[in-house]
């Protein structure tokens, strides 16, 4: 059995595709390629393949990660020409890896990368001091919405923003980039930062004018991959 | 004086904090500036050589000093001070601005315009605009005059423009496709994008032919005609073909509030600007879609109101057999197989657009292919009752009948093999291969039956390549076999075994829809299933063996016990039964009927032994008597008829263990007005259309009360199409359709069904239905 990575990104329509969708897009374009996963035993066998963090739709995504397992070894090369090949456009392989850990990618995720482009001016307001306030509160208390009850909960997520920082991004337009806990110890999604920032900054843009970019993931440090 | 500088936007907003410019004007400033930069970029695009950052920071700065008095005069002062010569100039002119002829166009004229067609931050076009300063306080007839001569100057401009760019420019101000997709539900229904899609350049085609389903994309792209059309034309050369679905609400009131058009998937092209929109009729409840499609597409919905720049607005189908109801919407039906009437007709109207010919020309050209019916050609006449007495031909060149287009051979027909892989979950989402085409059974009430006929089989190693084919190309990891019936296949067994074979192999499913449940059956379905049992359906559509002999269902109470009694004993838990009620002669012993069958099938689980949970689901249908069929004499029951036996039957069957359902009565009334409806029907769609119905055919959209009150109210009294029986003589509105099958053919089929007699399947000997006038029927009497 052989363990491997590929991190590709997303850009373009196909970001408006869900977790769901993706992993079945993958599971196609590897039938399509003729690359063979390991199936599970049992009634109902599935490929072994999983992607490291569920991204939300309307992301993109500059290094997202997908584990999956073969019977046969599998060459860089074929992933790279054809795999490739069998995705549909906006889906790019930008490297793979041998995995040797146990552990899966998944359960062993705990931070993400991501940016963040407002429809706003760089220059409006100083954004790097305003930034620097946010920050600098005790607590950040947002409205969240509870997963199984649907209730709205008031949650403290000052201690899942790892950092923040503003930048002149293109056109000359506000970036703030984040970095998050991410996975199943800690999690913070980048849409309640936003929601709270906005309400900070009294900033009023709608959510569909704001883009919202996945740069990476992060594993700890002594996560072995061995890139190929 | 001091060098010459360019203003930054980091300019900008130093000057901003310095003058104290309000975030409304700084907000007006980006908007003007945007919408500047929008139309300098489309010029340049077209040859000119605008400076694009001088327009932009020009437009953000102009009105920086709008608090004071002459502001434009403090600004454009303040810009020269500090070297910023060439924003100045354009800030000190642009509120008395006079536009000139394009030819000596500058970055003055693109920011001054700008500015003339914003309201505070937002694009609103120069009416708009205008309007809201002539309103604004302190109107009066000298300030009005004034800005309405100020309007046609600035129209004038703008006429030059257009010209240039091949557009209007409040087309260049639409939102960003993202900003809608952003806002809806599954947004992947709109991008297209998908594997195996085909992207034609435009510049390289002659003929862009936009395919319409009038659904939503989850049921079109589950239907296989889709595919097979979509792949049958991409072959063409010259010709593209690019796909359109009905938006689902929510993004339906996104583009009207956007003034957003109707697009196609492939390159998010307008409806409008294809050559063609061809719509595919695959029930008669879609029919308000298409009206709404063609709105959204601002394409004129009537025929006769369409010019020489909207795209022809053709349709086909099974309901094209009756294509009266939307004979005032539709430009030119395409009747029969695809396969055999599209490329003809397609590449015809490639060399008529080449020629430049007119639409009237290009329709008469048209009128001559097989398949092709041209309903502005024809004049229905009626009585004073209503009923049709002839069809007069308008143009003596159109055809008395249009006879059906007919592919021959199903194994030299284009067939897909990279079907569009869709990126989100359709309702069906795998590999199909139609194994045939048509049906022998011959039952009254089965439209499919009649209009395909005939049996046209695809040979057994076409059938395996193209499922191979398919498999590989797509990654399904589901294969499906379509056709009417699919135990009818001649060689059946040797089929089914070795597709299992092969399916297991490769960890595929095998999906066998309407199997006949006869031994052999069970055997594959053992095979296929072996975890999952899903449920075994029957489909006796008629509770007694009278009434099954009338609508002549060669099924019998023996065939389904014996059935069950199999199912159970290898393990099944759930059977789903369907009938339909209304039925030509039928009684409430008929319906009866329906819950002893029921009653005896739990009956056989308990004698089993096998204990455990056990049930019946009874699904009922109400009876809508098609054209083309042999049944389209007959009345329908009422609305309050089919209430009554749902009542009734809902007390008949409270039986532990058996679950019922039925479909809404009103549905099936309105569905059989359009079923059989004539050229006036045509009103009542416009009517629906204008009271806002759409998805008829989903139950959570279709609105009863909205119908009731529409047919009611409408001038025409429905019941002349439900609830009236025929006499046998009578013109049809779809006797201008051949399907090939006679009308004496379904008029004594219609005799027969009065007596209860049945007819036997074609392969037992010829019923003599007519279809083999036209083309080889390869079945009549193959079993004797």
């Amino acid at each position: 059995m052989f363990k491997y990575v590929l991190e590709f990104s997303k850009r373009g329509y196909i970001k408006y595709t869900s977790h769901l969708d993706l992993q079945r897009i993958m599971k196609r374009a590897f039938r399509r390629a003729g690359i063979e996963l390991q199936y599970s035993r049992g009634y109902n066998p599935h490929p072994r393949m999983s992607l490291a963090q569920p991204l939300s739709l309307g992301y993109e995504a500059d290094a997202e990660w997908l584990e999956i397992e073969t019977e046969e070894p599998v060459s860089a090369h074929r992933f790279l020409t054809e795999l490739q090949k069998n995705l549909p456009e906006g889906i790019q392989i930008v490297r793979c890896g041998e995995i040797k850990e146990k552990k899966s990618l998944a359960a062993s995720v705990s931070g993400a990368v991501y940016t963040v482009c407002f429809p706003v001016p760089y220059y409006r307001e100083d954004f790097p001091a305003i930034t620097k306030r946010y920050l600098e509160q005790k607590q950040i208390i947002v409205q969240k919405k509870q997963k199984k009850s649907k209730e709205l909960r008031e949650v403290d997520i000052r201690e899942k923003i790892r950092t923040m920082t503003t930048e002149e991004g293109c056109r000359g337009k506000l970036r703030i980039r984040l970095e998050l806990d991410c996975g199943s110890a800690s999690n913070l999604s980048p849409e309640l930062v936003i929601r709270s920032f906005l309400d900070f900054t009294g900033l009023s843009c709608r959510r569909y004018e704001i883009d919202v970019t996945r740069n990476g993931l992060i594993l700890p440090l002594d996560y072995a991959i061995r890139w190929m | 004086m001091s060098e010459s500088r360019r203003l930054t936007e980091k300019d900008c907003f130093e000057y901003f904090r310095k003058y104290k410019t309000p975030p409304h004007v700084i907000a007006h400033c980006e908007a003007v500036s945007k919408t500047a930069v929008r139309i300098a970029e489309e010029l340049n695009r077209h040859g000119y050589d605008l400076d694009i950052g001088l327009i932009r920071y020009a437009g953000l700065i102009h009105d920086v000093a709008r608090l004071q008095e002459h502001h434009e005069q403090v600004a454009a002062d303040m810009l020269e001070a500090d070297g910023f010569y060439d924003e100045a100039a354009i800030v000190r002119v642009h509120m008395f601005y006079k536009f000139g002829d394009i030819s000596q166009i500058s970055e003055t004229d693109l920011v001054c315009l700008g500015d003339r067609l914003v309201r505070e931050d937002e694009y609103v076009g120069l009416d708009k605009r205008v309007d809201y300063l002539i309103h604004k306080k302190g109107e009066n007839p000298e300030r009005t005059r004034h800005l309405l001569a100020a309007r046609e100057m600035t129209r004038g401009y703008m006429d030059q423009i257009e010209a240039v760019i091949g557009r209007t420019v409040d087309s260049l101000f639409r939102p960003p496709l993202d900003y809608l997709l952003k806002q809806v539900e599954k947004p992947a229904r709109y991008i297209g994008n998908e594997v195996n899609v085909v992207v034609k350049d435009p510049a390289e085609t002659e003929l862009r032919f936009a395919f319409a389903f009038p659904d939503m994309y989850e049921i079109g792209m589950s239907y296989m005609g889709l595919q097979i059309i979509y792949n049958l034309v991409n072959k063409m050369e010259k010709i593209c073909c690019e796909r359109v679905f009905a938006p689902a609400p929510d993004m339906e009131a996104l583009m009207r509030r956007e003034n957003y058009p109707l697009f196609t998937l492939e390159t998010k092209t307008p409806c409008r600007e294809m050559d063609l929109l061809g719509f595919t009729l695959q029930y008669e409840m879609s029919f308000t879609n298409i009206l709404n499609m063609l709105e959204l597409s601002e394409i004129p919905l009537r025929s006769d109101e369409r010019s020489e720049r909207d795209p022809l607005v053709i349709a086909g189908g099974p309901c094209a057999f009756n294509p009266e109801p939307l004979a005032d919407f539709i430009d030119l039906f395409l009747i029969g197989d695809g396969e055999e009437a599209l490329p003809e007709f397609l590449e015809l109207i490639r060399v008529c657009r080449k020629q430049g010919l007119s639409r009237e020309e290009t329709l008469k050209r048209a009128a001559g292919l097989s398949g092709v019916y041209v309903p502005s050609f024809y004049e229905p006449v009626y009585d004073a009752s209503g009923v049709v007495l002839e069809y007069k031909k308008k143009w003596y060149g159109a055809p008395d009948r249009v006879r059906k287009a007919i592919v021959s051979d199903l194994n030299h027909a284009e067939y897909p093999v990279n079907n569009i892989v869709p990126l989100i979950e359709t309702v069906h989402d795998r590999a199909v291969v139609e194994t045939f085409r048509g049906c022998t059974r011959g039952c009254r009430f089965c439209q499919a039956g009649m209009i395909y006929r005939p049996v046209r089989e695809r040979n057994r190693e076409n059938i395996l390549r193209i499922a191979a084919e398919q498999l590989k190309r797509t990654g399904h990891d589901e294969l499906a076999l379509m056709s009417l019936s699919t135990s009818d296949y001649s060689d059946f067994e040797g089929l089914a075994m070795e597709l299992t074979e092969y399916c297991r192999e490769r960890n595929v499913s095998l999906s066998l829809p309407s199997l006949r449940l006869d031994s052999f059956s069970f055997q594959v379905l053992e095979e296929i299933q072996k975890y999952k049992k899903s449920g075994l359906t029957f489909a006796p559509e008629a509770g007694t063996q009278r009434l099954r002999d009338v609508i002549n269902k060669g099924i019998t109470e023996e065939d389904i016990y014996s059935a069950v009694e199999q199912a159970i004993e290898l393990g099944w838990r759930h059977v789903k039964l369907y009938f339909m009620i209304g039925l030509p002669s039928e009684t409430d012993a008929d319906l009866d009927g329906i819950a002893e069958i029921a009653k005896n099938i739990i009956n056989i689980h308990k004698r089993s032994g096998r204990g455990g949970r056990f049930n019946v689901t009874v699904s009922i249908s109400n009876f809508v008597p098609k054209a083309h069929t042999p049944f389209q004499w007959f009345p329908q029951n009422s609305t309050e008829e089919f209430k009554r036996k749902h009542d009734y039957l809902t007390e008949r069957l409270r039986i532990k263990g058996v679950t019922y359902n039925y479909h809404d009565d009103a549905v099936s009334t309105c569905e059989a007005v359009f079923a059989r409806g004539d050229r006036r029907c045509g009103q009542l769609l416009l009517n629906a259309h204008r009271a806002g119905c759409r998805f008829d055919g989903w139950s959570e959209y279709f609105d009863r009360d909205k119908w009731n009150e529409l047919l009611q109210n409408w001038e025409v009294d429905y019941r002349f199409y439900t609830e009236r029986e025929r006499s046998c003589d009578e013109v049809f509105p779809w006797d201008v359709i051949d399907s090939g099958v006679t009308k004496d053919f379904l008029l004594r089929e219609n005799r027969k069904a009065e007596q209860a007699m049945t007819t036997a399947d074609c392969r037992s000997g010829c019923s003599g239905c007519g279809v083999n006038q036209y083309t080889y029927c390869s079945q009549e009497g193959s079993h004797v």
